[in-house]
């Protein structure tokens, strides 16, 4: 086996060890040594978005992100955005107009929804569709994540 | 449930969405085994090429490597759809840059892929040949020297070069041109596109200590495989057991991709084997749909009645036939589209050449004839003065009319697809805005016939103890909602709550048998067969509660929420656990209900059209729709933005309407990718796009932020439920309404996808200085 790097990453609250070699990626780390598979592998470079996490709340392309730099932040995966076994007003909102079809994009999709509507509660539709630019999807041509999103964005208050 | 129809035509959520929401719904390569091995394969770097000598010594003494496979190290066997011409592994040749020549498993993907560099294959190159009619001429390189004595299904005579010829005749074609009033004739340009489901192809092999594999893949088809796997490596079925975990998208690709490699891996190593495809691997060596290249004819009448159409169709089917054929029968027996013309000839040929395989693609063969007769619709139009819509309404088929080969159409209601569309306030809105000068805006039409339907489903439901029912087909949700919808007909017809329902997981060694996830199988056939083995249930529940009650079945009511009765006595009630702990543990039996049924073919009468090399006789059923689009066209760039669409479909009966919609907002903007940004391109025989920063789909800036989806419903007399297939349609009619959107807004009439702007703007400045 490569040579690994001792590290420490914050992911969903807890505080992970982690030996990995310098040049695995976060995505690399998340899904082959914790077992996080949410997070998916559709382009391998930075282009579909279905690798998506929260950096310290910012979307980032878990792909791109050497694990090693990632100390520093605080890592929210989709398993994290909710206790086990329950689901953030986010997912909600996807469930109730089906927006999943294959749901390969969907983990990327459900944490840039969260994102924004943190940053900003009620998005008009050109600025979900602006929020959504980096996130690839082949099945739902976006309409229904759209709508998720507004619905999402209704029980805000 | 007071009303058993009630769960249908509901939107309940999808029973899958909270998994694929938390990020706990498992694909292929989410699953880790136990001492599991990492696979990566060589691809060919030559488009012709005889494999003269192979050495693997240097990649074997790395450390960590476990096996390296070449066509030396599996059995001589051929698999494919149609024709049984493909190697798992090259064999003496390679025929397309990218195709799998080498296999490597190991103890990390590093030094898999490290070890993959290592192996030396000599080849001694070729004559290439990359464009189908160059490929169909004689002197043109051969692909396939043993092409007479593969084993076959197709009936369609093939020899050199030639996967297929296929020729369709109704009328008589020449007989009439000099008749018409207007005639347009054309040539037309469908690149190779890709699929780009945002899952890549993989499979995790498996053996255990009887010498069975196990395979999980990301697949539409589990029997389809199993039946691959086991003729590949010369193994009885009854060795190879298929599974689909959740499939991130197949769109017609995933019919057996690279399943059999990895059980060969398995195999040899006798450990769990995990090979998945990097992107641009997947993107050069799995499929692409077929590039056309077509000629068409149509004349109509000064009035507009459509009178001949003659459609030549040349595909290029790539290296391997793959369902080159099959999808050429659906070329042929849908070019004249959705319309009554009484003079009709269709002649095909699909080629090999020394490309990607084309296979099965969304659109299935119709969408490339489609385009160019949709085209010459609006060129007619056009030409006579008439408006479009009201020309295609004009010669519109009705129910009751037939298809070529005398194929019934019991409902067909494509005009008023095109009459709904005509009449939504938004249409009505957006047709007299013309934009302004330097951005024009128009509207475009195009109407739509595709068939569904194919081969063989089954189902099995059984009542468990506590009155839940197990379904099990063995078809595969790969994200159509087709696991909801089956939940929806079991519930409805047994009268119980959608939660009741457990739909089994797709494994060959559980499920009852289905053909796979194709031709919009699902809505019909497959829900056919749940209706009717759940129905089965219910006779026995039936039968079982008669005889606790002591009375006669004809006494006995099944009432909602899982109950039985006896008919006018309230008080007198059991509940479907104690009819089916009595049958289990008293007497009667388990409480099991089948279902199996072959989709019945159509056939070709000889008496109405004439046909060469025509096997299949198509699928069961038409469905029908019309799509429009909006756009608007920036004259200094030649950029096209579509900014809202239409799309209304003659479904029958809708079984989930959110999961309906999806479908055709998902196959619209599939559609308006395809139409304006999506090419493979090729130097010779290399693609040099295959990632997705130079193959660019729709984003959510690119699909327009409305589109208007129309459901029109009328049973189908065929299904229970009255439903018919819908997810093809929606992606077929897209490109040429862009087009006849361009057309109207700018005078330009292109006749090659994509709609570019280069293309475009190259089209407009030549216009201008016409």
């Amino acid at each position: 086996m490569t040579t690994g790097h001792l590290f420490t990453l914050n992911i969903n609250g807890e505080t992970v060890e982690l030996s990995a070699p310098a040049g695995h990626t976060l995505l690399d780390v998340l899904r082959d040594q914790l077992f996080l598979t949410g997070s998916k592998r559709g382009c391998n470079q930075g282009v579909c978005g279905a690798c998506t996490v929260l950096r310290d709340g910012v979307p980032t392309r878990a792909c791109l992100s050497l694990a090693i730099d990632c100390s520093d932040f605080a890592i929210t995966t989709i398993e994290g955005l909710a206790e086990p076994g329950e689901t953030h007003p986010v997912q909600e909102a996807f469930a109730e107009v089906s927006a999943p079809q294959c749901g390969f994009c969907m983990s990327g999709m459900v944490l840039v929804a969260k994102a924004l509507l943190d940053t900003n509660p009620h998005p008009s539709r050109d600025e979900i569709r602006e929020a959504l630019s980096g996130n690839l999807c082949r099945c739902t041509g976006y309409i229904k994540i759209i709508e998720a999103i507004e619905l999402a964005s209704e029980g805000i208050a | 449930m007071s009303d058993l129809d009630d769960l249908i035509g509901q939107s309940v959520p999808k029973i899958e969405a909270r998994a694929k929401l938390t990020g706990t719904a498992v694909y292929t390569e989410d699953i880790y085994r136990p001492r599991m091995l990492h696979a990566a394969l060589l691809g060919s770097p030559f488009a012709h090429a005889r494999i003269v000598s192979y050495d693997a010594t240097a990649a074997l003494a790395l450390p960590g490597v476990k096996a390296v496979l070449t066509a030396a190290d599996v059995p001589a066997k051929l698999i494919g759809h149609t024709i049984r011409d493909e190697p798992i592994l090259a064999r003496d040749k390679v025929r397309y840059i990218g195709e799998p020549v080498a296999a490597v498993a190991a103890e990390s993907l590093e030094i898999a892929r490290q070890a993959i560099r290592l192996i030396d294959i000599e080849f001694e190159e070729l004559p290439t040949v990359f464009d189908a009619e160059e490929a169909l001429a004689d002197g043109a390189p051969i692909l396939h020297e043993d092409l007479e004595k593969y084993a076959s299904v197709v009936e369609s005579p093939c020899a050199g070069n030639m996967v297929a010829h296929i020729e369709l005749e109704t009328g008589n074609v020449d007989e009439v041109w000099n008749d018409c009033d207007v005639i347009v004739e054309g040539s037309f340009d469908i690149p190779a596109i890709q699929h780009v489901y945002m899952e890549t192809c993989g499979a995790l092999a498996e053996v255990d200590g009887t010498g069975k594999i196990t395979i999980w893949s990301s697949t539409q088809q589990i029997f389809g495989t199993q039946m691959a796997v086991a003729l590949a490596l010369d193994l009885p079925m009854s060795k190879v057991r298929c599974i689909a975990p959740a499939v991130g998208g197949g769109f017609g690709a995933k019919f057996i991709t690279i399943e059999p490699i990895t059980a060969a891996l398995a195999l040899k190593t006798r450990r769990p084997v995990k090979l998945i495809l990097p992107r641009d691997e997947d993107m050069i060596s799995m499929r692409s749909r077929h590039a056309a290249k077509i000629r068409m004819k149509t004349g109509a009448m000064a009035d507009g009645t459509l009178v001949a159409r003659s459609t030549e169709v040349v595909l290029n089917g790539g290296a391997y036939s793959d369902f080159s054929p099959v999808v050429l029968e659906a070329s042929m027996l849908l070019a004249a589209g959705p319309y009554r013309i009484p003079h009709v000839r269709n002649v095909g040929r699909a080629a090999y050449t020394n490309r990607l395989r084309a296979g099965a693609m969304r659109g299935f063969g119709v969408m490339q004839p489609t385009f160019a007769g949709e085209s010459q619709i609006d060129e007619i139009a056009a030409q006579l003065g008439l408006d479009a819509i009201e020309l295609r309404i004009k010669n519109a088929k009705q129910s009751g009319d037939m298809n070529m080969g005398s194929h019934h159409l019991p409902v067909c209601r494509i005009a008023d697809c095109l009459k709904e569309i005509r009449a939504h306030p938004a249409f009505v809105e957006a047709e007299g805005d013309a934009g302004i000068p330097g951005k024009r805006r128009a509207i475009g039409i195009s109407s739509i016939v595709q068939q569904s339907g194919l081969f063989s489903s089954s189902a099995n439901v059984r009542l468990a103890e506590d009155g839940t029912l197990t379904v099990c087909t063995g078809y595969v949700d790969i994200g159509t909602g087709s696991d909801t919808a089956l939940a929806q007909v079991a519930a409805a017809t047994l009268g119980v709550e959608l939660e009741s329902i457990n739909i089994v997981a797709p494994d060959t060694d559980g499920a009852a048998y289905d053909y796979g996830t194709s031709a919009d199988r699902g809505a019909h056939g497959v829900s056919e067969s749940v209706h009717r083995a759940a129905l089965v249930v219910k006779e026995k529940i039936t039968g079982l509660t008669a005889e606790i009650l002591e009375c006669s079945p004809l006494d006995v009511e099944v009432r909602p929420g899982g109950k039985v009765g006896l008919r006018g006595v309230p008080d007198v009630e059991l509940s479907f656990a104690d009819v089916a702990q009595r049958g289990l543990y008293v007497g009667g039996g388990p409480i099991i209900g089948q279902h199996a049924w072959y989709m019945q073919e159509q056939t070709i009468d000889p008496a109405a059209t004439r046909a060469l090399g025509f096997r299949m006789g198509g699928g069961v059923f038409y469905g029908f729709a019309a799509t429009a689009v909006q756009i608007e066209v920036d004259e200094l760039t030649g950029q096209i933005e579509v900014l809202q669409a239409w799309h209304a479909a003659d479904v029958g009966r809708v079984l989930n309407p959110n999961g309906a919609l999806g479908q055709i907002y998902g196959g619209v903007v599939q559609g308006i990718s395809g139409a304006l940004l999506e090419e493979l391109v090729w130097d010779d025989g290399q693609v040099v796009n295959p990632t997705l920063m130079d193959y660019k789909i729709s984003g959510s800036l690119d699909a327009p932020p409305n589109i208007h989806g129309i459901l029109l419903e009328n049973a189908d007399p065929d299904s229970p439920w009255g439903a018919r297939g819908m997810a093809e349609p929606c992606i077929i009619g897209v490109a040429p309404a862009v087009a006849n959107a361009l057309a109207s807004a700018t005078g330009v009439r292109i006749r090659s996808l994509p709609l570019s702007p280069e293309q475009v703007l190259t089209a407009l400045i030549a216009h201008e200085t016409e």
